[in-house]
C-alpha cells in the first residue's frame, strides 16, 4: 500500500536475496526460544482469575486479611460402613490433620477440625456455661473416650459443619494464603494439588476414604487432565500432516510447513516466558490455536506453491510469488487477529489479560514464521518437473464444484443465501437468549460430572450443611456495632432475609451467634434464643464469640453474614446477589452497609458480571477492529461488510449453541467467541482479496468468484476441515471444558468457512447490485493502486 | 465459618473489658414492626403451640404465627402486628385467644388466629413475657423474665402489673390445674402456688434450686415440673412433697403434653423426647438423630403428635 516498489516486492527481493542468511538467523532464534520455552511452567493462581476492579472484589480485598479470601480446601474423611466414632477413623483424622497442616501456602491458624484446638463445645450447667476442647488433649483413640468426643460434637453445634449430619465423615477445612507473607513469594499450585493428592494417596484404604475440594485442587486436576492436550496436539499434527499432503502432493512441503508450525509453537513458549507468564491450566488452548491459525496461513502458501508450479515456475519463483501474493491480506488477517484478541483484554482480569497478549503475540509470530520464513523454506525444496506432473491434474479438479458454488455471487443466489443466513441469524438470536453467563452445572464444570473431584464435591455437599459454595455479604457499621441492638438487630433481619432466598442453604451471622450465645446464658431455655435489647446483655453475649469464628472483626466493626449457597450455577448466584441489592434499596440504612462480596460464590458473581457486562464491547471492538482493517486492506465499504457479517452470524449462531449446550460464557469459554472470529477474519481476507484482484482487471462479479474460489477456495475448504478434524478430536478429552470447546471450535471453524465462501460472495454481490455506482467506484480505486504499485 | 462459643468469658474482645457502655452512642432501636412474612417461616424456630378447635396455632421467633387446618401436616404464616419472639400461646375456644413474648407483646386474636391485635407491649421494659394462661375469655395472667407479672379481667383490653414473688427470678410457665388452683414453676427452683385463682400467691418449698422450665398438670394435685439439667420432679399432693424421677440424661427439658390416652411426653434440647406409659411416674428417652433442639410438643386433633422446636413445627415419628 504504498509507493513503487511496493513494500511486499521490496520485502521479498532482499529477503530471497539473502535467503541463506535469513534462515540461519532465523534457526538461531528460534534455537534460543527453544531454550528459554523449556522453563515454561504450568501456573495457576487464584487471585490473577479475580476481577480486581469490580466494586464487590474491593470489598473482598478490603476484608481478605481478616476474613480470609475464597481460596479454601476441605479435606473429608468418610467411611463406607459405620460412622466415624473409632479409633481407626480418630487417628487417621487426627494424622490428616497434622498432614495438612504442612501443606504449603496453608494458613496454619485456618487449620479446623475436630483435632484443632479452635473447635470448642459449649455445655450449659447450673451456673452457667463450661466448655472445652471437643478433643481434649488427653484424648486417646479408645472405648473410654470416644462416647466423650461423641457427646462433645453433638454439643459443640458441629453436626453439619465438621462432621457430617449422619456422623460417617468429617472434615478438615484450611485457608491457602498464595503469597507468602515473609518471604513474598507465590504459592505454587500445582505442588499443593500434588501433596493433596499425596496425603489421599497415604491415608485412604477400603474402609476410610480421602475426598479432597477446593480451588488448588481443582486446578491441579485440570492441569493433569490438561496434559491430554499434548496427546490431542499428536492426533491434530497426525491428522494435519495426511490431509496437508492430500492437498499439496509434497511430504517435503508438508513436513517444512509443518515443521515452522511447530517453530511459531516453540517461539509461544519462549515469548511467554520472556514476557513472565506461565501456562495457565484454562489457557492452555491457546498454544494449539496459535498452531491452527499457523497452518491455516501455511496451507495457503501450500496452495499457491501448487497453483504456480503447476502453470510451469520452479520452487523459488513459486515460493515468491507466494510471498508477495499473500503477506498483505495475510499480514492483516494476522493483525487483525492480534487487535481482536487484546479487545479480550478489556476485561479486568488478569488471567483473561494474559490470555489475550499471549494470543496476540501468537499471531505476530505467525507473520513472522508463515508469512516471512515459510516461503523462504520451500523455495529451498526441490519440486521440479516429476511434482509439476503430479500437482497439474489437481489444480482443475474442484473446478466443477467451484462453478456451482459460483451462483452465490449471482443475484438470485445471493438472496437466496442471504435469506438463509437471516433465517439462521433470527432462530440463532432468539436461542441465544437462554445462554447463561457462569457455570451451568453443580461441581467444578471444567471437569466431567463423574470425575473424581466432582465425585467429592458432591459427597461433601451431601453430607454436610454447609456446602462448599459460600458467598459472604460484608456488614460495615461503626466500632463496637455488634453491642448496639439497632445495628445488630438489622444484621438479622438481614441474615433471615438472606436465608429466605432460593438457592441459599443455610446462613450464619454474628446475630445468629450471638442468639445461640444468649441462649447458653439463660440456661439453653430456646425461649431466649434472640438478640437482647440491653447493651450490657449484648455485651455479654458478644463476649464469647472469638474473632477465629470469621464472625466479626477485633473491634466489631465488620461483620460478614456468611451464606452457604445450594449450587453455583449463574441463576443462583443472580438471585442472590439481586435478593442482596434488593434488600439493600428497600432497607436503607445509615449505620450498617451490607457490601458484596467475598466467598468462592461472591468470587463468581464478581467475574460473572465482569464477563457480562465486557462480552457486548468486547465483540464490538472486535468488529470495529475486523471492519477497520478490512477497510484499510481493501479500501473497499463491501469488502469490510462482507467480511464481517459471515463473522457476526456465525458468532451469534456460536452464542446459540453454547445456549443449547448447555456450556456458560465464562472466563474459560469467553475466548473462543473471540478466536473464533480470527479465524474467520483469515478466510474473508483471503477471499476477498483475491475477488478484488479478479475484478479491477475487469472481471464480473460472478466470473472473478469464481475464479476466486479456483485460486484459494480450495485452500480455505481444507483449512476449515482440516482444524475441525483436529479440534473435533477434543470430544474425547478428561476436560469436560476442552471437550466443550471442542464441539464449539469445531463448529467454529467450520462455521466461518462456510461463511466465507457462500456467504461473503452473496452479501458483496447483492451490495454491489443494489449499489452499481459503488461498484464502479471500488474497482476503479482497487485499479488505481494496483497500477500505481507497478 | 464456624461458630465456636467458648466458656471463657474474659475472652479476645476487647469491647467487653470494661466498656462504658452508658457512654456508646446508642443507634435508636427499631420500635415495635409488624412481622416479615417469610416463606421458611415454618421452618424457623417455633416455641409453643396450641389448639384452636381443631386448629393447630403455632408461635416463635421473630413474631411468627402459623397455622395448620390439616393436623400438622401443612402451616401457613398469617400476619402479626409484632416481630417479637413470641414464647407462649393459648385459646379459651376455637376462636378466642393470645399470645406472649418478647418485649412485653400480649397479642389477642377472636377469629381463630387468622388475625391478631396488640394488647400489651413494653420494649423499654426488657423483660420477656414466657407464658400465659386464660380460664376464661375474660381472666388472664401472663408471666415472664424478672418476676414479670400481668394480669386481666376483661380479655386482656387492660393488663395490670403486680409482684407475686419477692425474688426477680424469671416465671417460665403458669397453670390452672383446678379453676381454683394456680401453679408458677420458674428460674432458680421458683415455685408459687394459689388457692384462689391468683389472688394470693405462697413460695412452695423447692425441691431444686435449678430452673424449671416448664410443667405440667396431671391431676387436681399432680404435677410435673422439670427443666435445667434434665431434672424431673412430681407432687401427688399440690406440692407439699416432691418425688424426683430420672430422665436417662442432662438435657434441658423445654415442654410436654399429656396425650389423649393419658400418655405423657416431655422434650428438650438435642433432640430429647421423653416418653411415659404410666401417668407420668417414669420415662424412656430417645433422642432424634437430628438432635435438633425442642421448645414443646402439641396433639393434634386427629391424635398426631407435633413437635416445636429449631426447624420448626414437626411431626413426632411415633
Amino acid at each position: 500500500m504504498s509507493q513503487s516498489p511496493s513494500l511486499p516486492s521490496r520485502l521479498e527481493y532482499w529477503t530471497f536475496r539473502h535467503r541463506g542468511l535469513v534462515l540461519v538467523i532465523f534457526a538461531l532464534l528460534t534455537l534460543f526460544m527453544g531454550w528459554q520455552g523449556a522453563k515454561l511452567r504450568v501456573d495457576a493462581g487464584f487471585e490473577k482469575t479475580l476481577p480486581l476492579e469490580h466494586p464487590y472484589m474491593q470489598t473482598f480485598t478490603k476484608h481478605m486479611k481478616e476474613f480470609g479470601g475464597a481460596n479454601r480446601v476441605l479435606v473429608a474423611l468418610s467411611v463406607k460402613e459405620g460412622d466415624i466414632y473409632t479409633p481407626e477413623f480418630m487417628t487417621r483424622l487426627k494424622q490428616v490433620t497434622d498432614a495438612v497442616f504442612f501443606v504449603p501456602g496453608v494458613d496454619r491458624a485456618s487449620v479446623t477440625s475436630l483435632f484443632t484446638p479452635n473447635v470448642r463445645f459449649i455445655e450449659i450447667v447450673e451456673d452457667g456455661f463450661a466448655g472445652g476442647n471437643v478433643i481434649p488433649a488427653e484424648f486417646q483413640p479408645n472405648d473410654q473416650w470416644l462416647p466423650i468426643v461423641r457427646e462433645n460434637v453433638l454439643k459443640s453445634g458441629q453436626v453439619g459443619r465438621l462432621v457430617a449430619e449422619d456422623f460417617t465423615a468429617a472434615l478438615v477445612s484450611v485457608q491457602l494464603v498464595e503469597t507468602d507473607p515473609r518471604t513474598g513469594e507465590k504459592l505454587d499450585y500445582m505442588q499443593v494439588a500434588q501433596q493433596l493428592e499425596d496425603i489421599r494417596a497415604k491415608f485412604e484404604d477400603e474402609r476410610i476414604q480421602v475426598h479432597i475440594i477446593g480451588f488448588a485442587k481443582a486446578m491441579g486436576d485440570i492441569a493433569d487432565g490438561a496434559k491430554s492436550v499434548v496427546m490431542f496436539f499428536a492426533i491434530a499434527f497426525v491428522i494435519t500432516a495426511v490431509l496437508v499432503y492430500g492437498y499439496g502432493k509434497s511430504w517435503m512441503m508438508t513436513f517444512a510447513m509443518l515443521g515452522i508450525s511447530l517453530c511459531t509453537v516453540i517461539w509461544q513458549f519462549g515469548l511467554l516466558v520472556l514476557l513472565g507468564y506461565g501456562i495457565d491450566p484454562l489457557s492452555i488452548l491457546v498454544p494449539f490455536l496459535v498452531f491452527a491459525i499457523a497452518i491455516s496461513h501455511g496451507v495457503q502458501n501450500i496452495g499457491t506453491m501448487t497453483q504456480e508450479i503447476s502453470k510451469g515456475a520452479d520452487a523459488t519463483t513459486a515460493a515468491r510469488i507466494s510471498f508477495e501474493r499473500l503477506l498483505i491480506p495475510g499480514g492483516s488477517a494476522l493483525i487483525t487477529d492480534a487487535l481482536a484478541f487484546v479487545t479480550i483484554a478489556i476485561i479486568q482480569i488478569q488471567m483473561i489479560q494474559e490470555l489475550a497478549v499471549s494470543a496476540s503475540v501468537g499471531m505476530l509470530i505467525i507473520i513472522i514464521t508463515h508469512l516471512w520464513i515459510l516461503p523462504v523454506v520451500l523455495s529451498y525444496l526441490p519440486l521440479g518437473d516429476k511434482y509439476r506432473s503430479r500437482v497439474e491434474g489437481q489444480v482443475g479438479r474442484f473446478d466443477k464444484v467451484w462453478s456451482r458454488m459460483a451462483i452465490f455471487a449471482r443475484p438470485k443466489g445471493a438472496i437466496a443465501m442471504i435469506l438463509v443466513a437471516l433465517v439462521v441469524l433470527g432462530v440463532s438470536f432468539y436461542e441465544q437468549r437462554n445462554m447463561t453467563v457462569g457455570d451451568t452445572e453443580a461441581g467444578v464444570p471444567e471437569l466431567w460430572p463423574d470425575s473424581r473431584y466432582n465425585l467429592d464435591a458432591q459427597l461433601i455437599v451431601d453430607r454436610f450443611a454447609i456446602g462448599v459454595d459460600i458467598i459472604q455479604v460484608i456488614a460495615e457499621t461503626k466500632a463496637d456495632g455488634c453491642i448496639d441492638y439497632g445495628i445488630i438487630k438489622q444484621i438479622d433481619d438481614f441474615t433471615w432475609a438472606m436465608t429466605n432466598v432460593p438457592g441459599v442453604q443455610s446462613t450464619i451471622s454474628m446475630a445468629t451467634a450471638m442468639k445461640v450465645v444468649n441462649t447458653g446464658w439463660n440456661e439453653g431455655n430456646l425461649n431466649w434464643r434472640v438478640l437482647p435489647r440491653n447493651s450490657q446483655v449484648l455485651v455479654r453475649t458478644v463476649t464469647p464469640i472469638e474473632t477465629s469464628t470469621g464472625l466479626l472483626n477485633s473491634n466489631c466493626s465488620v461483620m460478614p453474614v456468611v451464606i452457604y449457597t445450594k449450587d453455583h450455577k449463574a441463576g443462583t448466584i443472580q438471585g442472590i446477589v439481586d435478593a442482596v441489592e434488593a434488600y439493600n434499596k428497600a432497607n436503607p440504612s445509615e449505620t450498617v452497609q451490607f457490601k458484596l462480596a467475598t466467598g468462592n460464590v461472591g468470587v463468581m458473581a464478581a467475574t460473572n458480571e465482569a464477563v457480562m457486562t465486557a462480552e457486548k464491547p468486547m465483540l464490538l471492538l472486535v468488529y470495529a477492529t475486523v471492519i477497520l482493517f478490512c477497510a484499510l486492506t481493501f479500501r473497499s465499504l463491501v469488502g469490510s461488510l462482507a467480511t464481517v457479517l459471515p463473522l457476526i452470524v456465525v458468532s451469534i449462531l456460536c452464542n446459540a449453541m453454547m445456549a443449547w449446550l448447555g456450556i456458560g460464557l465464562k472466563i474459560s469459554t469467553l475466548p473462543a467467541a473471540a478466536l473464533g472470529v480470527g479465524i474467520g477474519v483469515d478466510y474473508g481476507l483471503y477471499i476477498f482479496n483475491r475477488l478484488q484482484s479478479y475484478l479491477k482487471h475487469g472481471l464480473s462479479f460472478a466470473d472473478a468468484y469464481y475464479r476466486t474460489l479456483q485460486e484459494t477456495g480450495s485452500s480455505v475448504l481444507f483449512t476449515g476441515l482440516t482444524l475441525a478434524v483436529g479440534t473435533a478430536t477434543w470430544i474425547f478429552s478428561d476436560l469436560k471444558f476442552q471437550a466443550d470447546m471442542g464441539v464449539l471450535l469445531t463448529f467454529i471453524f467450520l462455521a466461518n468457512m462456510i461463511g466465507a465462501i457462500v456467504l461473503l460472495p452473496a452479501v458483496a454481490a447483492l451490495l454491489y447490485k443494489l449499489f452499481p455506482k459503488l461498484f464502479e467506484a471500488e474497482v476503479k480505486r482497487a485499479s488505481k493502486r494496483t497500477f500505481a504499485a507497478h | 465459618m464456624i461458630v465456636q462459643a467458648s466458656a471463657r468469658i474474659a475472652a479476645a474482645l476487647l469491647l467487653a473489658a470494661g466498656l462504658p457502655v452508658s457512654a456508646l452512642a446508642q443507634t435508636p432501636a427499631p420500635s415495635m414492626r409488624p412481622a416479615i412474612m417469610a416463606p421458611l417461616a415454618s421452618h424457623s424456630l417455633v416455641l409453643a403451640a396450641t389448639r384452636a378447635g381443631d386448629r393447630l396455632v403455632a408461635v416463635g421467633e421473630r413474631g411468627h404465627i402459623l397455622l395448620s387446618d390439616d393436623n400438622g401436616t401443612t402451616w401457613r404464616q398469617v400476619p402479626s402486628p409484632a416481630n417479637a419472639a413470641l414464647t407462649g400461646v393459648t385459646f379459651v375456644d376455637a376462636r378466642h385467644g393470645w399470645a406472649v413474648g418478647h418485649d412485653a407483646v400480649i397479642l389477642h386474636t377472636q377469629d381463630g388466629g387468622e388475625t391478631w391485635t396488640l394488647q400489651h407491649a413494653e420494649p423499654e421494659l426488657e423483660q420477656p413475657l414466657m407464658d400465659v394462661l386464660f380460664t376464661d375469655a375474660s381472666n388472664g395472667i401472663a408471666v415472664g423474665a424478672y418476676g414479670l407479672y400481668l394480669e386481666t379481667t376483661d380479655g386482656g383490653a387492660t393488663w395490670t402489673p403486680r409482684t407475686v414473688s419477692e425474688d426477680d427470678f424469671h416465671f417460665n410457665a403458669v397453670l390452672a390445674p383446678t379453676p381454683e388452683t394456680r401453679l408458677i414453676a420458674g428460674e432458680a427452683g421458683t415455685l408459687l402456688f394459689s388457692a384462689d385463682a391468683g389472688t394470693t400467691w405462697t413460695a412452695l418449698e423447692s425441691p431444686y434450686d435449678g430452673s424449671f422450665f416448664d410443667a405440667l398438670v396431671l391431676g387436681p394435685q399432680s404435677f410435673l415440673v422439670y427443666g435445667l439439667q434434665g431434672h424431673i420432679f412430681r407432687t401427688d399432693d399440690a406440692g407439699a412433697t416432691w418425688t424426683e424421677i430420672d430422665s436417662g440424661g442432662t438435657a434441658g427439658l423445654m415442654g410436654g403434653a399429656v396425650l389423649t390416652d393419658g400418655g405423657v411426653m416431655l422434650v428438650g434440647a438435642q433432640g430429647t423426647i421423653l416418653t411415659s406409659r404410666d401417668g407420668g411416674h417414669s420415662f424412656s428417652a430417645t433422642r432424634r438423630p437430628d438432635r435438633v433442639g425442642l421448645a414443646d410438643i402439641v396433639q393434634a386433633a386427629n391424635g398426631g403428635l407435633i413437635l416445636l422446636g429449631e426447624a420448626g413445627p414437626i411431626p413426632a415419628n411415633p
